[in-house]
Parts: structure tokens; sequence; C-alpha cells
């Protein structure tokens, strides 16, 4: 019998022990916002007699960009922390570049995100020196059941939040190591962050690739599963275009054009956002 | 209460409470769609209580459990399926084995195991004991959500635990555990 209770016990632990994501936490309150706000709407004609959304009809339309919101937003984070912290590189001229780049007070890029050669989402990015970083996804019009989002952080106080802005909900994130949310952005995030640290191979360039009227160098570095691309204005050293895509896994390609060193509203770093409410945390 | 107002209230409960019903419902689930399925349920059926039943609910986050765990059951129960899958089933999330292979067949039997033994007990007597071992609510806790006195409370863990020791022996016997 006590093996039994031991036995028990061990399945309970592993039962207790179950957690989904916090990427799943925030498609789940999206959608439970939505089901509870369509009770009173009309009916959907495939669910007659039930005014509540069903997730497997959501799920039809919205797991893709769900996914693919999250790379959009990990990739941005991580093009940005390329950006800005690279320094390991083994050709001279890609080494000016970094320098400029870790000189740089601010950074706005917008671009669109593709996967398999379909345009899913715009993904905006502002970043402030040295430490502030704003994300927004904004699906495509056709994509049904994937709101726009808005990540908000300050790497340097380790605090940030997921905004919400047809709802007007925000939900806070911490980045000290051990939480939750730490699995669910930074571990991407870091991971990517830290072989890109680590990266010491090769560093292509190709001189007089005309971009916009500019005759850029361009420099390509791969670390590991991902191959980042900067088109460099040679009178700046800076980039004008980046580009980041897979090279394995899930494909997906981000390309945008980018500006340096322009004035940002310091309320698009806002951590308390007027007009928000800040989601509840699990208090288990 | 109009419907207005009856739905700023849920939505209240929802912004507040709504990740702890879909943590709960998801240990018993191990699938984050039929979890959210669950969570929206939960939510969805507080439209049909009146406000004075509204009212009169003391601790909303255990009474949100209570109904997750209810309706997660029900949905086990309805989709057994999930309680009856082979162990090459592998939980959403969890699908990279490569790392720990063995764990992970294990960690899946264990949980399999769990459903299937679940689906043994009556209604209530899961429902009671999942509050209990998973949910770690006491016994005047459990008794208060369900309606019953904390004797009964013990009497169906009682019954539910010497069951759960057979399920679990017979699957032993049967070679389906492994030493850990």
């Amino acid at each position: 019998m006590n093996t039994n209770h031991d036995s028990i016990q061990t399945m309970l632990n592993k039962v207790k022990g179950q957690k989904p994501s916090e990427h799943d936490d925030i498609a789940m309150q999206s959608r439970l916002h939505a089901a509870i706000d369509a009770q009173d709407n009309p009916v959907d004609e495939e669910e007659p007699g039930n005014g509540m959304i069903r997730l497997w009809s959501w799920l039809k339309t919205a797991s893709q960009p769900k996914r693919f919101g999250f790379a959009g937003t990990a990739a941005a984070l991580v093009l940005t922390a390329v950006l800005i912290i690279t320094t390991s590189v083994s050709k001279p001229a890609f080494a000016s570049v970094v320098k400029k780049l870790s000189e740089i007070t601010s950074m706005v890029y917008t671009g669109q995100m593709q996967s398999d050669d379909q345009v899913i989402m715009t993904v905006e990015v502002f970043y402030q020196s040295p430490s502030k970083i704003r994300v927004v996804n904004t699906p495509l019009p056709d994509i049904e059941g994937a709101p726009s989002v808005v990540n908000v952080m300050d790497t340097k106080l380790g605090k940030g939040l997921i905004l919400f802005p047809e709802r007007k909900v925000a939900m806070p994130i911490n980045f000290t190591p051990g939480q939750n949310a730490k699995e669910a952005l930074e571990n991407e995030l870091l991971d990517w962050h830290t072989k890109i640290l680590n990266y010491d191979g090769e560093v292509k360039s190709e001189p007089g690739v005309v971009i916009d009227g500019i005759e850029t160098t361009v420099f390509t570095v791969e670390p590991e599963n991902m191959r980042l691309t900067l088109w460099v204005d040679p009178k700046t050293e800076l980039p004008i275009r980046i580009r980041v895509e897979t090279m394995d896994g899930p494909y997906f390609v981000f390309e945008a054009d980018v500006a340096f060193n322009e004035a940002i509203d310091p309320e698009m770093f806002d951590l308390a956002p007027s007009g928000y409410e800040i989601m509840g945390a699990d208090s288990e | 209460m109009t419907l207005q107002q009856h739905k700023a209230k849920i939505s209240d409960l929802a912004l507040q409470h709504g990740r702890l019903v879909f943590h709960c419902a998801y240990r018993l689930l191990s699938d984050t769609h039929l979890a959210e399925d669950v969570t929206q349920d939960v939510f969805i059926k507080l439209f049909k209580k009146s406000l004075k039943s509204m009212n009169e609910v003391k601790n909303w986050p255990a009474y949100l459990k209570s109904m997750a765990v209810t309706t997660a059951i029900d949905y086990l129960r309805r989709n057994k399926r999930l309680a009856e899958d082979d162990l090459e089933s592998v939980p959403e999330n969890e699908s990279d084995t490569s790392r720990h292979p063995l764990n992970q067949v294990l960690r899946d039997r264990d949980l399999i195991l769990f459903k299937q033994a679940l689906l043994q007990l009556t209604e209530q007597d899961a429902h009671i004991y999942c509050l209990r071992h998973v949910e770690g609510y006491s016994y005047q806790e459990i008794a208060e959500l369900m309606h019953v006195s904390s004797n009964s409370v013990g009497v169906s863990l009682h019954r539910s635990q010497l069951k759960l020791s057979s399920i679990v022996g017979k699957s032993e016997y049967l070679g389906a555990r492994h030493e850990h």
C-alpha cells in the first residue's frame, strides 16, 4: 500500500507541475474576453442557439498568426539586441558599424514579418538607449483572431507590460529569473542573444549594393540558426535596412528600414499607461 | 442587474481570475485548447447565475476553480479519448522529447493514468479528490464549496484513495509503470 501511496503522490506531483506558457495565457485571456463580449451579440450562424465563440473555430485562423506573432516579437527583440550589443566581430569594417551602433541614442524600425512567403504582420520597434523597448505586433486585417499586442519593456528594471490596446488591458511581466515571464519571453530572447554574443564566425560583406539611391555595404552574419543582414550607409556607418531570417525550424523572415537617433515620445515606454487596467496575476 | 452590468462583472472576474481557471483546467486536461474551452465555459456559465447568487459567492477564486474542476472532469468524460490516449501521445508544449525522452514518457504515463483513474471515480468523488489533492483545498473549504459536510468530504476522499490505490496497483502489475 505504501508503494501505491508513493506512486499516487508521484502522479499527483506531475499533474500539479503542469502549467501553460505565458504565451498561452495571453492568447487565452484575449479570446476569453472576446467570448464574454459576444454574449449579447448576434449568434454565429455556425453555432445556432449558442452565443459563445467556440475556440476551435478561432483556432483554425488564429493559431498560425498566434504562433508567428510571438516569434515576430522575439525576432524583433533579438534583432534589437543584436544591433545594440554585438561585440564579437572579425571584420574591421563591421566592427566599425558595431561601434557606431553602440553609440546610438534611439532606434526605430517598422517592417513586415513573412512566413512561407506570406506576409502575416507588421512589427514596429522603438528602442530608447539604454534599456527601453517597445514592440508593436499588428496582424494583417485579413487574419482573424490575432489582436494587436504591444510589448513595453525596461530591461534595466527587469519589468514590462504586454498591452492589449483594443481592450485597454495590460498584463505585467517580470524578467526576474525564475518568473514565468522569463520562460515565455526571455528564454527565446536570451538564447539567441547569447548565441549572438558568442558569435565568432565569419562576417560576409558585399559593397556597392544600391538601396534607395544610397550605395550600401551589405554585411551578413549567421549565428547558428539565424541570418542577419545589414545594409550599411558608408557615410554614417549605420544600417538603413535590416533583415533577420531563421535558417531552420519554423521559417520566418523580417525586413525593415531603420532610423537612428530620432526623438521618441517617452510615453511610448510608460510602464503605467493611463487608461489601461492591469490584469491580475495568477495567485497560485 | 442589466446584461451590461452582468457582463461587466463577469469581465472583471475573467480579468482577475481567468489565468487561475485556465491553469486549473490545464492541470487536469494537459491540453491548452481544451483548457481554454473549459475556461470560456466557466465564465459563460456565470451569465446564467442570478444577481443574488453572484452576491453570495464569498471566495471567487475557490468558486471558479471548483467550476473549472467539475467542467474539466465533464470534458474528460465526454472526451474519453483524452484519458484513453495511447502513450505515444504527448501533451502540448512538451513536444520536445529529445532532451529527456525517458522522463517524458514516464511523465505522460502518469498523466494518462491519472485521467483514467479519475474516470473510474464518481463525478462528485473525482471533483472532491481534485480539489483536495490537486488544488490543495482543506476539508472545510471543500465542504463549503460542495455544500456537503466535512465528514462527507472525508468519506469521499477515503473511497477515492482506495480506488486509486487499486488502479495504480493494477497498472504497476500490468507493467504500465517503471522504476523512477
